[in-house]
């Protein structure tokens, strides 16, 4: 998708989110939500100014394809695509890190977030990944859970 | 006001607050060289840990990284030609070109001694002007502070430059977030969706960490690694020998000073804007402007004076009357109120010694960038090594543990993630994500204010609407957020003209 198709289609999400929250507003009591009604009004005002100027921009953009024959606007789709598949890898990463911590241990868990994050980022050098994730553990556990004595969750492992 | 100095200063004397300011300001240093990680990032990662600490000491460790950070740019401009953080833009024009000539050492210590010195005059102007700044907010009834609100928003946003309306759209994002929960006068859930874990509200910090760190982590594992240019030369003469240099330029320090001061109470410039404005006044006023660009000592001393002095400035309208002028300012807001302080008269008074405290602690923070940046500044090209592939799991792991130690719950860390999409959609569709920090902060603000104002008028919006414009300061500060979206309006026209030219 070309970058401002994907403009587009954003403002169009915005727009759908606007009248969502309006539509959601508007279900609660009048006394308990004047507040949230007055925002989404005023946001569904600027969903559809963007809406608009999005629009502009996107028929520019087609005219400038259509002028230089260029209309397949595959220059920047690798970056892109590259940040959603980035951005997906971090997304999946905590209920996995919050899966370990919960089956195993917080000490577990975080050596093995350190050491599989390293190496999905193509850290190749097994002393420094091992080594960095120890010393990360061991200032994050003296930090967290000496310093600041945060408590833990309990462990299906190892109870708690 | 005297003796609340005096309170203050003597917070100074506990060793944890000498500690938490030492540690923030070697924190702050570190994240200003580190690539990819700004002072925002940093100071919403260490709000967490700042929680279970007495609230001037967490708040002067928030303030060390604040101002650590902001200088610590100017330390990979010198040696790398890369500024580490945006503050240290103008900082590239000379320092630079000092450092290429054989004398990084001396831009350093220039870099480090006029970001102390901007950084001290700034905190001093901001112990004289924010209690009788603050005062004013004396004044401020219900429809004021609903406005202050609306136009701590509207400022940022309309200088969002180029996306005037997509920040205003952010700012109605985080107001509408900042309504999830029950309400406070009645108990009705709203956009819970009958999840417990949003019956208080969405988590501040856990907000706060989600909009910064996420993104930059994406973006982080985006870009990879690049190979930088790192310079070999490194003359061996002490940084101190060149304090009689920066003596000799005090008039250079002064200005620059008061320029940064006055750049920094404007909200929504920035320490960039600070920097360069500074550094255009000292090449107007120098003797040799031709030296200017190649490695001038007026021109690094102008501009790191500058931007240090920003600071202080930015914390002027923060602490008075709770308008943050930048994001950092945005999440130390969030800083304050996690520790129950609000900003105005009463954080001066009632809270003097918290109050006076941390801008004492600023002074000594300061005061400390000159022995622990120059130490630092030594080892710089080793530490902007670091890879990405280490740097990135790491915060990610710091965001996960700093979010769960709020309230112990996992829960709040997928509200972190989830939080941490919005800010990516944010960034990869430009929207500037500090007016959603704002309307997420001073949301509850607003929302409370607003219906003080119309339970005192019996819910009459028309009488609310007339007591808007008849009041002197609220028609005040109607008519600056007017102006703010105005000019956000003629930014944005100039900007289409000169991409359509």
């Amino acid at each position: 998708m070309r970058p401002h198709d994907r403009s587009l289609l954003f403002a169009v999400v915005l727009l759908v989110l606007a009248v969502l929250c309006l539509s959601v507003a508007f279900t609660y009591p009048y006394d308990s939500s004047g507040f949230p009604r007055g925002v989404s009004v005023v946001f569904l005002i600027f969903a559809i100014v963007h809406l608009v100027t999005s629009m502009k921009d996107w028929k520019g953009q087609e005219n400038l394809d259509e002028a230089s024959n260029d209309g397949n606007g595959s220059a920047s789709g690798s970056g892109a695509g590259r940040a959603w598949v980035a951005a997906l890898g971090v997304f999946l990463s905590a209920p996995f890190y919050i899966l370990l911590a919960r089956l195993f241990d917080f000490e577990i868990a975080t050596f093995v977030y350190l050491v599989a994050g390293m190496y999905l980022l193509k850290m190749r050098r097994p002393f420094v990944v091992v080594l960095v994730a120890i010393g990360t553990l061991l200032v994050v556990k003296g930090l967290f859970f000496y310093l600041l004595d945060v408590s833990r969750a309990p462990t299906l492992v190892f109870g708690g | 006001m005297f003796e609340d100095s005096l309170l203050g200063l003597a917070t100074l004397l506990d060793p944890a607050m000498i500690a938490a300011i030492a540690v923030g300001v070697t924190c702050g240093i570190l994240i200003g060289i580190l690539p990819g990680l700004t002072s925002t990032l940093g100071v919403a990662l260490v709000i967490p840990i700042t929680f279970s600490m007495p609230p001037q000491v967490g708040l002067a460790m928030l303030g060390g990284i604040y101002v650590a950070s902001t200088y610590s740019g100017a330390i990979t401009a010198v040696l790398l030609n890369i500024p580490g953080t945006p503050a240290a833009v103008a900082t590239l024009l000379d320092g630079y070109p000092m450092g290429r000539n054989g004398e990084p050492t001396r831009a350093l210590a220039l870099s480090t001694f006029g970001s102390a010195v901007g950084g001290m005059i700034s905190v001093i102007a901001l112990l004289l002007l924010g209690p009788a700044l603050a005062k004013v907010s004396l004044l401020f009834g219900p429809p004021e502070y609903f406005l202050l609100a609306v136009f701590g928003i509207t400022v940022i946003a309309s200088l969002s430059a180029g996306a005037m309306i997509k920040g205003l759209i952010a700012g109605c994002i985080g107001l509408l977030m900042s309504t999830v929960g029950y309400h406070p006068l009645t108990g009705t859930m709203r956009f819970t969706f009958g999840l417990p874990a949003l019956y208080d509200g969405i988590p501040l910090v856990a907000a706060l960490i989600g909009l910064y760190s996420v993104p930059e982590v994406v973006d982080m594992i985006v870009r990879g690694d690049k190979k930088k240019s790192v310079q070999n030369e490194r003359d061996r003469k002490s940084p101190y020998r060149y304090l009689g240099q920066v003596i000799k330029q005090t008039g250079n320090l002064i200005r620059s000073s008061f320029i940064g001061l006055i750049v920094g109470i404007i909200p929504g410039v920035g320490a960039s804007v600070g920097g360069f404005v500074a550094y255009d006044a000292a090449k107007r006023a120098s003797k040799r402007p031709e030296r200017f660009g190649k490695g001038s000592a007026e021109g690094v001393l102008a501009c790191e004076t500058g931007n240090n002095a920003v600071t202080g400035g930015t914390l002027v309208p923060l602490l008075t009357l709770g308008i943050p002028g930048n994001p950092v300012t945005a999440v130390m807001l969030g800083g304050l109120m996690i520790h129950g302080l609000q900003p105005g008269a009463e954080l001066f008074t009632a809270n003097a010694d918290i109050a006076f405290g941390f801008i004492f602690s600023l002074f000594l923070s300061n005061l400390l960038l000159i022995p622990i940046g120059l130490v630092f500044a030594k080892y710089c090209a080793q530490i902007v090594r670091v890879p990405r592939a280490i740097l990135a799991p790491i915060i990610l792991l710091l965001s996960i543990v700093g979010t769960y130690s709020i309230r112990s719950s996992f829960e709040d860390v997928l509200i972190m993630f989830s939080i941490g999409a919005i800010g990516f959609l944010c960034q990869r569709f430009s929207i500037p994500r500090a007016p959603l920090v704002l309307g997420l902060v001073l949301g509850t603000l607003a929302e409370s204010e607003l219906e003080r104002s119309l339970a005192l008028v019996s819910g009459d919006i028309g009488v609310f609407v007339l007591q808007l414009v008849t009041r002197p300061i609220s028609l005040g500060i109607l008519l600056l957020s007017i102006y703010a979206v105005y000019q956000g309006v003629v930014q944005h026209r100039r900007q289409s003209r000169l991409l359509d030219q």
